[in-house]
């Protein structure tokens, strides 16, 4: 599994840890991971390129500790970019997206909206503008964005990156969970392009917000929000058990 | 206590990952051991609840735990039950399984050799800190960050009123006025919650559920003004405790202290009982949530000088 970054992880943390669970339940090895650098990970330098090396990394190192031989990627967010690439090296993987981000440069255009938000909220006298954070990354390495370090090599190599441009090598199946907001306008136009490409791509689009900033945590919508994921995540491992047990 | 841990970092950062029996539920938690002579002072960081994980924002917890062993500090941080890698259903309780969680943490990080404990809570955690130390006599000190010393609405969540004053203030109207992208973006999210809630409401009509439900449980909350954890406050100062109490300027927690006179009179009653014992430490900017890097840094130097300073006095007789 690779996780989406900054503030979305805060979210879909538990999320992925409850499909997880839940895989592990109907019998499939999971492995999940913090990036380098980040969460309870050593200290290193951050780029999608390393976080890819990582996802494969973590990949060997759970096929030694399991027989199980398929090996499947799922990715959250801007994690989706990770698992993309890492799945290249895995010809047979089937590849999970969630909510994905499929250009790196409106990702951060979000990103740094969403710092507006935040900043709002917390009353900050004056904001940096966009421009001036794209300055501060070139002369300083990093910026903040919301309480998170964003560093200026993780930024270059992501805002570059593109889904579309991760062009599948063989045919491949492949699960588009898309949830409602910008995103989900630009995943029917990728589903296409990867079709094209001869993989199978099934898009099953998802009662959840992207980004649940502004909605109240309400009895009523938490439990709509729960009961959304539940659906969400029984439709991710339905989907991989299904093809994996036709693949037999 | 803890079933097997396993070695799960660097050279440098020698941390074993555990898993803690609390109550019916095992919760996550990381030690990390001193890279230097181990003092007698363990650090044990709470994080801040729903929506976050053992490192918390931005790894701080993370990057305190480190710091703290090359100073000999050994510490430990840990996932309420429902959160991060823990099991269960996270509650927002006063009581209850937060602090059983609590209590277990502090347990473990005991059971590593250490006598007296450091106790950092961010947010909601500070609470169910307070609640599980009042109870045992290791605890030398305590940071509590930003936390929810007055209640917000009367059950523990926000109440309407709180969530619409979030939304409509005069600094987010200016914004929205003077800012395009802001306002892009804050239409975008009025229409999300729109139809959020008339998702949920369609929802209820159709399968007829009651338009309210039952409160959450929120067991120890007591509705109106003043501060639910007074005495738990009180006998931890009154028994020479270091107290730090830490907010930013913004910060809501600290806005809802100052606008209750009961919550005021009482922190007043106890900084004058034994004012070195409570010490207040308010940063220009916002403390809670961790969402400012610069602040973070501060906070970080402030808990490490502490410990530091902490594990440099000898222990009370």
């Amino acid at each position: 599994m690779c996780s989406s970054l900054f503030a979305e992880q805060h979210n879909d943390y538990r999320r992925e840890v409850r499909l997880a669970r839940m895989l592990a339940s109907a019998g499939l090895a999971v492995a999940r991971f913090h990036y380098r650098g980040l969460g309870n990970s050593a200290p290193a330098s951050a780029s999608l390129d390393a976080f890819t090396q990582d996802a494969l990394d973590v990949t060997l190192a759970a096929r030694r500790l399991t027989p199980a031989s398929p090996v499947a990627f799922l990715g959250e967010g801007v994690g989706s970019l990770v698992a993309s690439r890492a799945c290249l090296d895995h010809p047979d993987a089937p590849l999970l997206l969630w909510k994905p981000v499929i250009d790196g440069a409106q990702y951060f255009r979000d990103l740094f909206r969403a710092r507006l938000i935040a900043a709002t909220r917390a009353r900050a006298p004056r904001l940096a503008t966009t421009a001036e954070l794209l300055a501060a990354l070139v002369t300083e390495g990093h910026v903040d964005v919301m309480g998170f370090t964003v560093a200026a090599s993780l930024h270059d190599s992501l805002v570059t990156a593109r889904l579309t441009e991760t062009v599948p090598r063989q045919p491949r199946r492949i699960l588009l969970q898309p949830f409602r907001g910008a995103r989900a306008a630009s995943v029917e136009q990728l589903a296409a392009d990867w079709r094209e490409r001869g993989c199978l791509v099934d898009v099953q689009p998802v009662k959840l917000i992207e980004d649940p900033w502004f909605i109240p945590d309400g009895a009523a919508v938490r439990a709509a929000v729960h009961d959304a994921e539940e659906q969400l995540m029984a439709n991710a491992r339905d989907w991989l058990l299904g093809l994996w047990a036709n693949s037999r | 206590m803890s079933t097997p841990a396993r070695a799960a970092s660097t050279d440098t950062f020698p941390e074993t990952a555990l898993y803690l029996q609390s109550g019916t539920e095992t919760i996550f938690a990381v030690y990390t051991s001193p890279v230097s002579a181990p003092t007698d002072l363990g650090v044990l960081l709470v994080h801040s609840g729903p929506n976050n994980f053992s490192a918390h924002r931005n790894g701080v917890w993370t990057e305190i735990s480190r710091r703290l062993a090359r100073a000999g500090i050994p510490s430990l941080r840990f996932d309420f039950a429902g959160t991060g890698e823990s099991s269960g259903e996270f509650v927002l309780r006063l009581d209850g399984q937060p602090v059983a969680d609590v209590t277990k943490a502090m347990d473990a990080l005991r059971a590593t050799g250490c006598r007296r404990l450091l106790v950092v809570g961010s947010c909601f955690g500070g609470i169910p800190s307070v609640v599980a130390g009042v109870a045992r006599g290791d605890v030398a000190g305590m940071i509590l960050v930003s936390p929810p010393l007055v209640l917000p609405g009367a059950g523990g969540m926000a109440s309407f009123q709180e969530k619409v004053r979030e939304v409509i203030n005069r600094p987010t109207l200016r914004t929205v006025a003077s800012n395009r992208e802001y306002r892009r973006w804050f239409f975008g999210r009025l229409a999300s919650l729109a139809w959020t809630r008339t998702t949920v409401q369609l929802g209820r009509l159709a399968s007829r559920t009651p338009a309210s439900r039952p409160p959450e449980p929120s067991a120890g909350t007591r509705p109106g003004g003043g501060l639910p954890i007074e005495s738990e406050l009180a006998r931890l100062v009154m028994t020479g405790n270091h107290i730090e109490v830490v907010f930013g300027t913004s910060d809501d927690n600290l806005t809802r202290i100052d606008a209750d006179a009961e919550a005021s009179r009482a922190l007043r009653r106890l900084r004058d009982r034994r004012p070195t014992g409570l010490v207040w430490t308010i940063f220009d900017g916002a403390v809670h949530g961790l969402e400012d890097v610069a602040l973070q840094e501060q906070l970080i130097r402030l808990i490490t000088g502490l410990a530091r300073d902490l594990a440099g006095r000898p222990q009370p007789a």
